[in-house]
Parts: structure tokens; sequence; C-alpha cells
């Protein structure tokens, strides 16, 4: 497992470096809007369209590398479900800091606020990525273009309708409103985790 | 290093409705090269996936010093397949540098000589900070072979370790792997096309043709079993009477015979007739048994 951690760390670690990036740019894009909440929303949903490329990408070229070099399938696909869920946690974590950092606390206040719905989000997008990666690999060539398209889309819609929510959530509307997008989210990054381990318990190298 | 051995049991392997693995049983010994031949397509690469658990069979069983090998960490631990990797993955290029893959593979194989690997990076000209697709196929090979050498693993798979290399390239492989397997109890199963120069390496070798098991034999007890006669054609005739014939090649009134059962008594008949009696290489008779089969 341990191995199987530090193999798909070796290929991720690098992107958040990336998000941090491109959120410094966003940050200085909106410095002169002064629009917090559109800076954070922004950020956030860059994260997630990251998170997704990278965790499709990570289960097509790492795991088969794992089961050559002679892990077992369990361990790996434990092991890319354990980075997928540390990074759902870190990833806002890394981001809420930069926030505070560069904008300032009120900012971080507002991103704290959207938390509980961008970590569901950022899962879904971890596990969806992954399973995609799987899609990839399994299906025939015109179902591998339709799952990508169909994935995106689905996220892309997604995080459409989390949008307005985080903006009334940003605007001080009740914490209620969101629970039920919350609980789709948690339920589809569920789905994503089951297909990844379902996907992985026959491939083949 | 310890002695297991590695068990296959009725190995099936079917793709749809074709089955390209029929009921394949083996043994491999401790300490031993094999030479696992096959035509394209034969089932080769299927074989060594399913002996290392990277593909799932059908049925039948692998097991590694008696326990099953599939999902087995700690028996996997002791297996290593190195084939060549893709430049290529689904999404794209492949874009993982050299010096990734070795740190991966010190992660994963509990007998990794990182000093070893070293030696095969510098004696190999590698570059280490290359990304794989942007290697030729014979340093790719090279990469292969030095995952497969520096694993230490006490039993190791090659899959075409040299059809990238050159001449030189492949002479230093041989070099390297005899040098490894003197050293060490290791067992190493090589597939290859290139049968002629890697004959005297094999001490077994393993024919697989069109999915099933052919023979699985020693090669010196193999090759003795076999003979070219060649001589006037009556006399050849007369020498070879009641040894079954695996080819014939007329050249006017000479001929020569690739006979079967070759032993002491056939020697003497040719002596007797006058018959030159020459040793088949392996390559031809693999040519030749592939071909009897096929008609």
């Amino acid at each position: 497992m341990a191995a199987n951690c530090k193999s798909y760390w070796q290929y991720v670690w690098y992107y958040p470096i990336l998000i941090v990036g491109l959120f410094v740019f966003y940050s200085f894009l909106y410095s002169a809007l002064e629009e917090l909440d559109v800076l954070v929303v922004a950020s956030a949903s860059m994260a997630v369209f990251i998170t997704a490329i990278v965790f499709l990408y990570a289960s097509v070229q790492v795991f088969p590398m794992t089961l050559q070099f002679g892990s077992t399938r369990k361990a790996s696909i434990g092991a890319l479900s354990v980075v997928e869920l540390l990074w759902g946690v870190a990833m806002p974590l890394v981001l809420a800091a930069c926030i505070g950092l560069l904008r300032g606390s009120a900012a971080t206040a507002l991103f704290i606020q959207i938390l509980p719905v961008y970590i569901p989000v950022q899962f879904l997008a971890a596990s969806g990525g992954g399973l995609l990666g799987f899609a990839v690999m399994r299906l025939r060539k015109v179902m591998r273009v339709v799952s990508f398209v169909l994935f995106f889309v689905l996220l892309f819609g997604c995080f459409m309708l989390f949008m307005p929510m985080l903006t009334r959530k940003l605007s001080g509307v009740p914490a209620e409103v969101s629970v039920l997008p919350v609980i789709i989210a948690v339920l589809l990054a569920a789905a994503g985790f089951l297909g990844e381990w379902l996907a992985a318990r026959k491939y083949s190298v | 290093m310890n002695a297991k051995t590695l068990t296959a049991v009725d190995i099936r392997k079917t793709y749809g409705q074709k089955e390209v693995l029929h009921g394949i049983s083996l043994t491999l010994l401790p300490h031993t090269i094999y030479g696992l031949i096959g035509r394209n397509g034969a089932g080769k690469t299927t074989l060594m996936g399913i002996l290392t658990a990277q593909t799932p069979a059908t049925s039948g069983s692998v097991t590694y010093g008696g326990e099953p090998v599939w999902e087995n960490a700690r028996a996997l631990s002791e297996i290593c397949f190195s084939r060549e990797l893709s430049p290529t993955v689904l999404m794209g290029r492949n874009t993982f540098r050299i010096k990734q893959i070795l740190r991966m593979a010190s992660y994963y194989y509990p007998n990794w000589d990182k000093d070893y690997a070293q030696k095969l990076v510098e004696a190999f000209g590698l570059d280490v900070k290359k990304q794989i697709c942007k290697l030729s196929s014979g340093m790719r090979s090279m990469v292969t072979i030095l995952l497969a050498l520096a694993s230490r693993a006490p039993v190791t798979f090659l899959d075409e370790p040299v059809a990238g290399l050159d001449v030189v390239a492949r002479d230093q492989f041989y070099r390297l792997l005899l040098e490894e397997y003197e050293r060490s109890e290791r067992t190493f199963v090589i597939s290859t096309h290139i049968i002629e120069e890697a004959a005297s390496v094999f001490e077994k070798v393993l024919f697989l043709d069109h999915g099933s098991l052919l023979l699985a034999e020693d090669t010196d007890t193999l090759l003795s079993h076999y003979a070219y006669l060649s001589g006037r054609e009556e006399d050849v005739r007369a020498a070879a009477e009641g040894r079954p014939v695996l080819h014939r090649e007329q050249m006017g009134r000479s001929v020569t015979l690739c006979v079967g059962e070759a032993d002491e008594a056939l020697s003497q008949r040719c002596r007797a007739f006058d018959v030159a009696c020459d040793p088949v290489p392996l390559q031809k008779l693999f040519v030749y048994l592939a071909g009897q089969k096929e008609a």
C-alpha cells in the first residue's frame, strides 16, 4: 500500500502547485473587481476541473504501472482512493491558505463558507476522473470518447448546478438549501470510488 | 535466496468466444533459464501475464511456493514481469521519466539493487531524465532489461527483451544475463523471436503453439532427439528408416532430412551408409515443429 501511495503521489504532487499558480493568476485577474465571491467560486471550479483531469491521467498512467511492478489490484486501487481522498481534503485547505494570504481574512471566511459544497464536489471530481480513466482503459474507442464527453458534461452540469447555490450561500442563504446537492455529490463520489474498485478488480495490464 | 517453484495447472484464457490458451500446465524450477518460444499470436505474452497475475486467467491456477499468485502481495514481490514500456498510453504520450520508473521499481521489489541499476544505466548510456515517449525502441528495451536485472526478483520474466536492440546490445544483454544467473539463484523466462543467438543461453525451452504447450524440455536433450541427415537420397532414406521425418530438402541427387528419435543407433547407421549426421539448430527445429503442427 505504501509503495502504491508513493507511486501515485510521485505522479500527482506537482499539480497542486499548478492549481496554486492558477489561483494566484486568478487573484490578480479579479483583484481590480474586488469581487471576492467570484474569485472564490472561480478558484474552486478551476481546482475541481484540474482534479478530474489529474486523476483521469493517474488512473491511466500509474495504475497499470503499479500492477506491472507486482502490486495487487486491491493495494493499488486502495492507494489511489487514499490519494484521492487526501487530495479532496488537502486541496481546499491549500486554496484556503492561499486566499487568506493573498486576499485577507474576509476572503478566507467566504471560502470556508463554500467548503461543505466544495469538498464533496472535489471528491466527486477525483473519483469521477479515476473512474473515467478505467472506462478509457477498458472500453472500446467510440465508448471511450462518449464516456469522456459524458463525464465532462456531467461535471460541468454539476458545477453549474452548484454555482447559483454557492453564490446564494455566499450571500447568506440558510445552510439547509445546500444539503441536497451535497448529498448528491457525496453519492456520486461514492459511486465513482465503487466503480474504480470494480473496474480494477479484473484489469489486465 | 529461496528456491520456490512457480506452477501453473490447466490454464485457460478466453477472449470473448475465442480460447487463446488451451489448458497449459507447467512448472518453472529455481535457478533455470527458460526460453519461451512461439509464433506471433501463440499466446506467449498472455501466458506470462497470467503467470505473473497481471492478466486474469479464465480458469486454472498459478501458485508460487505453494501459494496462489493472484492478488498475493508476498508472492508477487518475488516475481518480476518486465515488458516493453509503451511510448504511448491511452490518453497520449507516456510522460514518465526513466528516473521515475526506477524509483517506482525500488518501492516494489524488496531485492531492488540501486547500485546495480545505476551501473546498468551507465553501461547502457541511458539519460534518466528522458521521458519514455522520447526514447528509441532500443532504449526502451534497455530500460526493460535494466528493470528485470536490477529487480533481483527470484523469478523474472522478460517479454521480447532484445526485439529493439542491435547486435552489440543483444550480446551485452546475454552477457549480463549470464553474469546475473551465475551470481544468483534466479529463474529467468525469456520470450524471443531471435531464437538462434539465444539458444545457447536457454537451459530449457517451452514451445508454445496456437495456445498449447507443444514442448517443455531441456534444450540439450531436445536437440539430441533430432538430427539432420544428408547425402545421396537412397542412402539417407535407408539410414532414416523408421524415424519420423520433420523436414525434407532436395538438391539434385542429394537430400537432407531432419529426423526425430535420433540416438546412437542412428549415428551408427549413418556411418554405415556414409550419410552425414549433424545437429539441428533450435530455430530450425522450432520452424519444423510449428510447421508440422500447422500441416
